[in-house]
């Protein structure tokens, strides 16, 4: 039977998400998580000794030896483009952790190279799989609100580690982290596509001495007129009791919806970590993630959130950095 | 004792009359109003009503005018006031427009009389928990200040908060009371950016609106006027250090839910936050208390609440001078 199984490679854990997509795919009977490439020779092997899979730190000699189904990218932003086209070049599936590139240019190379190879390149998008948003969607394409006029959205979190801070590898800070997941669900909710965007863009505003952006305030402006604004600041300090939020306050005109995403929640006071924390119980949404990935690859195709989503979502970051360069709106597309 | 006449005796001077009497100290003792019926009700509550500001103002000699009024009536008779040596509270906002609140606080100083300005998140327990923890350094240097104020729009009876020329719409009228309290948190402005809905057909009136400070703080601001949309506020203020949050939903202390589908969140407190400020006024003026909001600092909301409205109606972003 094990020969009928889909051969998966995960292409670097510089992204923490990489751990949980790993134990999503680990958890599947129709999935053997078989390779590890990843530039951190103790970090790779590490994870791969855990996962019962081989080690290797270059990714094309990994898949030409394994020759895999599909590949889960969770390097540096700035590395998304060669372990994509990495990917490409072997003819292997690719699931490609969010922002899709830290450059519009790296975007349209992997979608062009994805295209030529005839492969699916997917971006990982969890939130559009959480229940709360998935229902959020439901409700406003229905019409339960009426027409959608705008959207206060927060997508607040506390402030990385490691290469997250290092603008060569990451493209920049909280505004390119956190932008993409609300302005992904938003295109995705509208069916439509930004049109102006302007921000207020904060550096070394919330951590001193950080040398990048840690505090945003995106306002969007959609086809049609829909307008939005998006909090993307890593403005939630090592007390808070959990790692952020996902929210999203819509108008139309005929009512309203609050949605916090991560509501879900228990309360939990520890007073060994002197701080209180809030407990998830709602689903796993990367799990959900994994299985619409597989299920997509079995089949064939389409990418379940296609490349152009990704770079769609990366122009509303990018043009929040320019219009914050500029203190004026930007005109999409870039 | 002072004693104090209303300017307006429409729905704010009602809730005030009743705060004054919960707050135990100098209670109103004159009205002014156009309206005959209002004047009679005045009388019937034991006030002496007169039929205009200017007549109050000359044959009862009130030591304070409370100015009720709608917002665009507010100038006149501020100035009005002052320049009849009375002290002068007012709702909130001051006036809608920037250099004419400027002159109404110039006038208040010159003439040595108090102008004391009804921007009552001062006043409501939770923000001012909120300020004090920040003001005691618990969230370190300020980064980022988020604000939510959603309520029901007010009703057609009161036909000028209809008219934007009138009232101001959602963000003169009510984002100004977190414009106010972040000014208060974070000095002085220096830019503003905003959008705003106004939906004829539903009533929805919604702003969405940054503001970034000379400090290089920013922050975040979302007013909504809506049909049954409830009342709900949200602060949050996030520094280098740590966070702070206060939230009108989060644990009720009553939640009363009827059977027809109606709910309702309370958290009761034994003095109303109008209450409090109409007992502060008061100690202001009777016992000569430091004023915990200046005529100055109400006219910079204004500025800002100004340049907000101006940016949602320019698309542009709007640089405040102060």
């Amino acid at each position: 039977m094990s020969s009928l199984k889909l051969k998966a490679v995960m292409a670097s854990f510089a992204h923490p998400h990489a751990n949980s997509y790993a134990n999503c795919l680990a958890r599947r009977e129709d999935v053997s998580v078989c390779g590890v490439y990843d530039d951190d020779a103790q970090r790779g092997s590490a994870a791969a000794e855990k996962l019962g899979a081989a080690y290797d730190d270059n990714l094309p000699e990994l898949l030409d030896r394994l020759k895999p189904d599909f590949a889960v990218i969770c390097s540096e932003n700035a590395a998304h483009r060669r372990d994509a086209e990495a990917c490409a070049a072997a003819g292997v599936h690719a699931l490609c952790e969010k922002p899709i590139a830290h450059t519009l240019a790296d975007a349209r190379a992997m979608m062009s190279a994805f295209e030529r190879a005839g492969r699916i390149l997917s971006i990982a998008f969890p939130v559009r799989y959480s229940p709360p948003v998935a229902r959020l969607r439901e409700k406003i394409m229905a019409g339960e609100i009426g027409r959608p006029i705008a959207a206060s959205c927060t997508n607040h979190g506390r402030m990385p580690p490691g290469w997250f801070l290092d603008a060569a590898q990451s493209g920049g800070g909280a505004v390119i982290d956190h932008t993409v997941h609300v302005a992904d669900v938003l295109r995705w909710i509208l069916a439509a596509d930004a049109v102006e965007v302007f921000a207020e863009v904060g550096n070394s505003l919330l951590h001193s001495g950080l040398g990048l952006d840690d505090a945003g305030l995106l306002s969007v402006k959609f086809e049609g007129g829909f307008f939005a604004t998006i909090d993307t600041s890593w403005s939630r300090p090592k007390s808070f009791p959990t790692w952020g939020d996902v929210t999203i306050n819509i108008f139309g005109d005929a009512g309203a919806i609050e949605l916090d995403a991560f509501a879900q929640n228990a309360l939990c006071c520890d007073d060994r970590a002197g701080m209180a924390v809030w407990k998830g119980w709602g689903d796993n949404m990367d799990a959900l993630l994994i299985d619409d990935f597989v299920r997509a690859v079995l089949a064939g195709g389409p990418a379940p959130v296609p490349a152009i989503d990704g770079l769609k979502a990366l122009e509303i970051a990018l043009a929040a950095y320019e219009s914050a360069r500029r203190v004026a709106p930007v005109s999409l597309p870039l | 004792m002072a004693t104090i006449g209303f300017a307006g005796y429409g729905f704010m001077a009602r809730v005030r009359r009743d705060a004054y009497a919960a707050a135990g100290g100098s209670r109103p003792s004159f009205a002014a109003d156009t309206d005959p019926a209002r004047r009679a009700e005045a009388e019937a509550a034991g006030m002496k009503a007169f039929a205009s500001i200017e007549e109050m103002l000359e044959r009862a000699r009130p030591d304070v005018v409370d100015v009720c009024l709608p917002t665009h009536l507010h100038a006149p008779a501020v100035r009005a006031s002052l320049e009849a040596g009375a002290h002068v509270f007012c709702e909130k906002p001051l006036c809608a427009d920037p250099a004419e609140a400027r002159a109404l606080a110039a006038l208040a100083a010159s003439r040595g009389r108090l102008l004391l300005v009804g921007h009552i998140l001062r006043f409501f327990p939770d923000y001012r928990t909120l300020l004090n923890s920040y003001r005691n350094g618990d969230v370190g240097s300020p980064g980022v200040a988020r604000a939510r104020r959603l309520t029901n729009r007010p009703p057609d009876s009161r036909p000028w908060y209809c008219d934007d020329a009138l009232c101001g719409g959602v963000i003169l009228d009510l984002m100004i009371h977190d414009i106010d309290f972040a000014l208060l948190a974070l000095g002085a402005p220096e830019r503003a950016f905003a959008r705003r809905a106004c939906d004829p057909a539903s009533g929805l009136d919604f702003a969405l609106a940054t503001l970034r400070f000379k400090s290089g703080a920013m922050a975040h601001f979302e007013a909504c006027w809506a049909a049954n949309i409830g009342f709900r506020y949200e602060f949050e203020l996030a520094g280098d250090r740590g966070l702070l949050h206060i939230d009108s939903a989060s644990k009720p202390a009553l939640k009363t839910s009827l059977y027809d589908g109606c709910s309702r969140l309370e958290n009761p407190t034994t003095k109303s936050p109008m209450a409090l400020q109409l007992e502060h006024f008061l100690d202001c003026v009777e016992n000569g208390a430091e004023p915990l909001i200046n005529a100055d600092e109400a006219a910079l909301a204004v500025a800002a609440a100004d340049a907000i409205a101006r940016s949602a109606r320019e698309g542009k972003v709007v640089v405040i001078e102060t």
